[in-house]
């Protein structure tokens, strides 16, 4: 529903009430979800240039050029409210809109990773999500022949009742095969081809601008049906159509559906557009023209067409058994008119369709919580138990439940699939890339700038542990309602934070989706998620040979630390799973350690002598190393009596903090006295410990594993919950 | 030689595969107690018969009927007579009225169907398809059958008749079985086996007029005759058939999906559950009338395509129209 | 040398195929279902694996009606090769020129990871030089678990038509390292003849040294060296 405020802009700027149709499609344009009215002002705050991104934020990919005219293409979608309606379909309906979404720059898609997060998993609610949002993205992905790669699960109780899907899309594109969402010439055909069109997913876009209330059962047909060998079809036939260069627009339907990518196209190219509706090819017979302008069907692409290249475009469609039509002709008048059977229907001009909505006064003040004063760190006084009990968090174990379900071989291009820090793919040109998408919600929720800003340095970290140089950025922001202060603060705070990243590593963000209202009024009680500002990360690495391992490689080699040590339990996993706490004040981003450290690591790996990898993230210390050792059965033996006193810190805090800027690298014991980086850097360079050929975890003479005892509880942790 | 001799037909055995069916004049009701000659009458059902037979055969119906000889022989294909015959009904009248006390013309919204089993002595009785299926009559698959192509009929022959201003009102198949089992539409299709009212005035046409000494028997089915005649096209009917096919994993089969499904219904704690396998179930439609054909096709795309034989079964049901619900 | 290598609406792995035959200079022929190029033309046929027809029916049963198929009888009666991969092995089960069937693994979840493989006592020429070696490839499919009549079953071991089981990492056909319930951890097979050979595991994913293992390169030498004789 349009407010008050912008039915009278539209009636301000129309001079006329606007019919049903054209009512419809401002409901579909000006919804939070196209028109980005509550966040589009903050986003000057991301640095969005380098001098190779070929395209940034704004169309369906971004596109970062590798050298050699290779450009990779990003993009990164939220999926959240069908998929938490409907989860098996909204999931593999939000991989199938992102796969479109970079499709629509040329790109061929090659990877997808997911982000996905649910409330705890003792509850049966959040398990039926999980498992179907996870099927959901297996049958719609391997079947489309793309790749899952990576990604991440979060469980917390503020997902149950709004849970998150996000998927992130990796293609890649020949610079001058690429083609933009853009129609420029009048004259131009506007050629709709894939699926016929229905009414699933009529408003889509405004049920995604609303909260998810006890009635959203009821909006059951605002949830799209996925058909991924349709997608597959499309995926082939539109990749032809680009190699033959015979497309000189190309725009998929998401959001808002045809009235949304005919007025986008038409705006960018200073033009306009005719629509005949009654050419749309229909799955049911009897839809209203509005219904056919705002229904987001899937598996549909708008694609402009030069009257030269018309008839092997439909010849080409045809014989591939593609549903297509020759729905209407770009124009110089900047207005979009459809007619249906002759009458006009629509008429408005695409500059008041695209950015004619008055941008909304948000308040915005700190949630409550914010300034509350942290309880006192309880006792410990079973160590050994409570680290056992933190491998069986869901956070912390083992995710192959979830990403075996996803082909993550299919292309022939995986070097490291999921279950690594990033994963790495290799290019038909040789030249391999790193993708990571992180975030954590924790410590965004206690302090969102700085919790942003230390995700985003953690996938970049993902990057750096596997030896990949970050380029590039797409955010997907998923926050509560914008129309309540504290939930706005948290958007504008969080924004802020991964603004300061992407300018002080100079990584340039080339994409990304804002999703709010992520929060439930179910009898005036308000539920809203964890603040999450989900990063996806590319990386680069220009020589394979320093693509580093994230497990131990051999026994008797060094283990160290590297980064800053830090008192600081607030936010990390332990608190939160074993004690039942989140609160208090997390360690802020600080650029000056993240660069120091990502630089030592960068530094070893050119030197030769790190053997392996990992970044300390979730979990903290203890985790990470555990982590390093399980894929190889490689034990580590520490000594770590003496970091305690220097640094001040007691074991359980060196043990569990999750404090940024920090990885555990193994490094080959006969390189290292010879090695210049690490006497160049002996004081940010702590040895810990060393790898031991015995499958035991030795953190001290009163506690040690053996790795099967926690790689049991770690392999535990998500299927216990979820098989028998 | 006389293979069957009925209260107004003999049939005559012409060869193994077909039998010459004669028409007399006689007449009868109230299971014979009623009955003498009308003169041509024999003659004028055997051309109604024939007309209505080449109707069905055109709209694609498999009949037992080949062609006419004379005018009052018709050779049609050697069958075994089904011992149940089947009733559409889609106004109130006759012996359902006297049945349930039901005033004579109510019109339904949907045509009932009965079975009746083919026996004289026993007055003819009205059976349930689960009776006739226990006593070995016809098998359920048969009576689904048997159902959708009576409905298909009566469909068809609502709109022939009512385009020569007459009402349908009910009418009577019988079927056969050819020596190879396919199952045709057999008997006579005539003013003795339907009721027929004038469109306008309501006015009887058929055997009632006989039943219930209306006199002018033969002027009226002799004006059906004629009515019937000057039919030169027959209308697009567009007539369906719409299929449920079920496939089910065979029982030595592991059911892994059934397993998963049993074990988290246990979860739920829904007691009593024993064992959940799980089937795939499949709609079809097709621009064809319900018949034995179309049985024949659905076996094959059951068993060939839908199913694989070796680890599933398959079954099917058959209906006239495409209404999606009734499946 | 002409290699076929089969693309339906829905195939993925077609591209994977002709990677892996290119690492052997070879290059392979796509042949796309709506060409309806002759099968004749060719010396031996690869089925690629993927969701042919989005698998809506049945893994395989769609693709396995389609015309080429109808050829594919009288390719292999000829004494040709053909090779069908995961869904090229599902397609060959469906036109019954492989027996037995590929149904739902017992997890009824999709299951990609790598896993290991032996073949023993084959006597197809696909399998030369893989006796009792222990393979490492990785497996991608949600309808894995071969499936046939015991007294099938005792006829293909009889005829040495199992070309590989699930392994583990040592060789030993154990319960443990069966991914998806097939019947004696079956994971490929030949024809009576051996010029036919299906299987789960996708070899061509498994050609790379980048990608972690090159043990499933071998079958396609195989392939090549057969032709070429």
């Amino acid at each position: 529903m349009l407010t008050t405020e912008e039915y009278g802009k539209v009636m301000d700027e129309l001079g006329r009430e606007p019919n049903k149709a054209e009512l419809a499609v401002f409901e579909a344009m000006w919804s939070e979800h196209c028109s980005y009215k509550s966040s589009k002002r903050w986003f000057h705050l991301f640095n969005d240039t380098a001098p190779y991104i070929e395209l940034g934020m704004g169309e369906g990919a971004g596109l970062i050029n590798l050298g050699d005219d290779l450009l990779v293409g990003l993009g990164l979608e939220s999926h959240n409210h069908p998929s938490a309606i409907s989860p098996y379909d909204g999931a593999a309906t939000g991989v199938g809109g992102i796969i479109r979404d970079i499709l629509s720059q040329g790109c061929k898609p090659i990877a997808i990773l997911d982000s996905i997060r649910f409330g705890e998993l003792e509850s049966p609610h959040s398990q039926h999500l999980f498992e179907n949002v996870v099927r959901g993205i297996s049958f719609y992905g391997n079947c489309c022949g793309i790749p899952t790669v990576g990604g991440e699960v979060e469980f917390a109780s503020s997902f149950e009742n709004n849970c998150l899907v996000n998927a992130m899309c990796v293609g890649v594109v020949q610079k001058n095969k690429v083609v933009r969402s853009i129609a420029s010439k009048p004259g131009d055909f506007l050629v709709l081809y894939g699926a016929r069109t229905g009414r699933d997913g009529i408003h889509g876009v405004s049920f995604a601008s609303k909260d998810l209330s006890d009635r959203s059962d009821k909006d059951r047909p605002a949830v799209q049906i996925g058909d991924p060998l349709k997608e597959k079809i499309l995926i082939d036939v539109t990749l032809e159509l680009v190699e033959k260069e015979l497309l000189c627009g190309l725009q998929d339907l998401g959001g808002g559906g045809l009235s949304c990518a005919v007025s986008e196209m038409t705006q960018k190219g200073n033009t306009g557009a005719i629509i005949r509706l009654e050419d749309v090819p229909l799955r049911e017979e009897d839809m209203e023209p509005w219904e056919i302008f705002v229904s987001e069907s899937q598996e549909r692409m708008l694609g402009v067409v030069n009257a030269k290249n018309l008839s092997i475009v439909e010849e080409l469609l045809k014989q591939r058994d593609l549903v297509y039509a020759v729905i209407g002709e770009v124009t110089g008048n900047s207005h979009c008119i459809a007619y249906y059977k002759g009458n006009k229907v629509l008429d408005l001009p695409v500059d008041l369709i695209v950015e004619g909505f008055p941008e909304p006064e948000r308040s915005m003040k700190p949630p409550d919580y914010i300034n509350k004063e942290f309880r006192e760190i309880p006792e410990i006084n079973d160590l050994r138990g409570e680290i056992l009990k933190l491998f069986s968090s869901p956070n912390i174990g083992d995710k192959s439940w979830v990403y075996q379900q996803y082909d993550q071989h299919v292309q022939t291009q995986t070097v490291y699939s999921a279950g690594n820090d990033s994963a790495v793919l290799r290019l038909d040109n040789e030249k391999y890339i790193a993708a990571s998408l992180d975030c954590n919600s924790f410590s965004v929720y206690l302090d969102p700038y700085n919790g942003t800003a230390n995700s985003a340095a953690e996938a970049m970290r993902n990057l750096v542990s596997v030896g990949a140089k970050p380029i590039a950025i797409v955010d997907c922001l998923n926050f509560g309602n914008p129309e309540q202060p504290d939930s706005y603060w948290q958007f504008v705070e969080s924004v802020k934070g991964l603004g300061i990243f992407s300018h002080d590593f100079q990584i340039p963000i080339v994409g990304g989706n804002v999703s709010f209202y992520n929060e439930t009024s179910i009898r005036d009680q308000r539920d809203r998620i964890n603040p999450t500002p989900t990063i996806g990360m590319l990386g680069i690495i220009e020589d394979p040979k320093k693509i580093i391992k994230n497990s131990f490689q051999k026994k008797e080699n060094l283990i160290a630390c590297i980064g800053p040590f830090d008192d600081n339990l607030n936010g990390s996993e332990f608190l939160r799973y074993n004690h039942g706490i989140l609160q208090g004040k997390i360690t802020p981003y600080d650029r000056k350690r993240e660069e120091e450290s990502r630089k030592l690591i960068e530094e070893l790996n050119q030197e030769g002598i790190i053997e392996s990898c990992h970044d300390i993230s979730n979990g903290g210390f203890i985790v990470t190393l555990a982590e390093m050792a399980f894929e190889n059965n490689i034990g580590a033996k520490l000594d770590i009596e003496g970091i305690f006193k220097s640094y001040r810190i007691k074991k359980e805090e060196f043990l569990f903090s999750e404090s940024p800027a920090r990885y555990i690298v193994e490094i080959n014991s006969s390189k290292f006295e010879k090695s210049n980086v690490i006497q160049n850097n002996i004081t940010s360079f702590v040895l810990v410990g060393e790898t031991t050929s015995e499958q035991t975890i030795v953190i001290d003479d009163n506690i040690s594993f053996n790795i099967e005892e926690l790689r049991e509880e770690w392999k535990k942790a998500i299927p216990k919950h979820m098989e028998d | 030689m006389v293979v069957y001799s009925g209260k107004a037909k003999d049939v005559i055995e012409v060869d193994e595969d077909s039998v010459k069916i004669v028409f007399r004049d006689s007449i009868s009701a109230f299971d014979g107690i009623k009955k003498e000659e009308i003169t041509d009458k024999g003659k004028i059902n055997c051309l109604i018969s024939t007309k209505l037979f080449e109707i069905l055969n055109d709209y694609g119906f498999e009949t037992h009927f080949i062609k006419k000889l004379t005018d009052t022989e018709l050779m049609c294909k050697r069958v075994e007579i089904l011992p149940v015959e089947v009733v559409c009904r889609n106004y109130s009248a006759g012996s359902l009225c006297k049945r349930y006390g039901l005033n004579k013309g109510i019109e339904f919204d949907v045509p009932l169907i009965e079975f009746f089993v083919k026996d004289d002595e026993l007055h003819d009785p009205l059976i349930t398809s689960d009776v006739a299926i226990v006593l070995g009559m016809i098998e359920k698959k048969e009576a689904i059958l048997l159902e959708a192509i009576t409905r298909a009929v009566n469909e068809t022959l609502r709109k022939i008749f009512e385009s020569i201003s007459l009402i349908l009102v009910d009418f009577k198949l019988e079927f056969g079985k050819t020596s190879n089992g396919r199952i045709v539409i057999a008997d006579e299709i005539s003013a003795d086996t339907m009721r027929l009212w004038e469109k306008e005035s309501g006015e009887i046409k058929d055997k009632d007029r006989y039943r219930q000494n209306l006199g002018d028997v033969i002027i009226h089915y002799k004006d059906i005759q004629e009515r019937l005649e000057q039919i030169k096209s027959l209308p697009p009917l567009h007539l369906k058939s719409s299929v449920r096919v079920i496939i089910k994993l065979k029982e030595s089969v592991l059911d892994p999906a059934g397993e998963v499904t049993l074990r988290s219904l246990k979860r739920k704690e829904f007691k009593n559950i024993e064992d959940v396998r799980v089937g795939k179930s499949s709609f079809l439609l097709f621009s064809e009338t319900p018949s034995f054909a179309l049985q024949e096709k659905i076996e094959k795309i059951s068993r060939d395509i839908l199913s694989n034989p070796l680890i599933e079964n398959h079954s099917y049901e058959i209906y006239f129209g495409s209404d999606k619900l009734q499946v | 040398m002409k290699i076929g290598v089969t693309k339906y609406p829905g195939t993925n792995n077609e591209q994977d195929v002709l990677r892996a035959l290119s690492e052997l200079n070879v290059k392979g022929i796509l042949v796309k279902q709506y060409e309806n190029k002759p099968l004749d033309d060719f010396d031996a046929l690869i089925i690629a694996g993927g969701f042919s027809y989005g698998d809506y029916l049945r893994p395989g049963a769609l693709a396995a009606q389609s015309p080429m198929m109808e050829e594919l009888q009288h390719f292999v009666d000829s004494g040709r090769f053909v090779i069908g991969v995961c869904n090229g092995f599902q397609i060959l089960c469906e036109t019954k020129i492989l027996p037995g069937v590929l149904t739902t693994n017992t997890s009824t979840k999709f299951i990609s990871k790598w896993i290991y493989l032996k073949s023993e006592n084959s006597n197809s020429p696909l399998l030369r030089n893989t006796n009792g070696k222990v393979l490492r490839l990785p497996i991608a499919h949600f309808d894995g678990r071969y499936y046939d009549k015991e007294k099938e079953i005792e006829l293909l071991k009889s005829k040495n038509q199992v070309a590989f089981q699930y392994c583990d990492e040592n060789g030993d056909i154990t319960l443990e390292s069966n991914p998806n319930g097939s019947v004696n951890n079956i994971a490929g097979i030949t024809n009576s003849r051996g010029n036919v050979l299906g299987l789960m595991p996708h070899p061509e994913r498994a050609s790379f040294e980048y990608l972690g293992s090159k043990d499933g390169i071998q079958i396609f030498e195989n392939l090549l060296e057969e032709i070429k004789c």
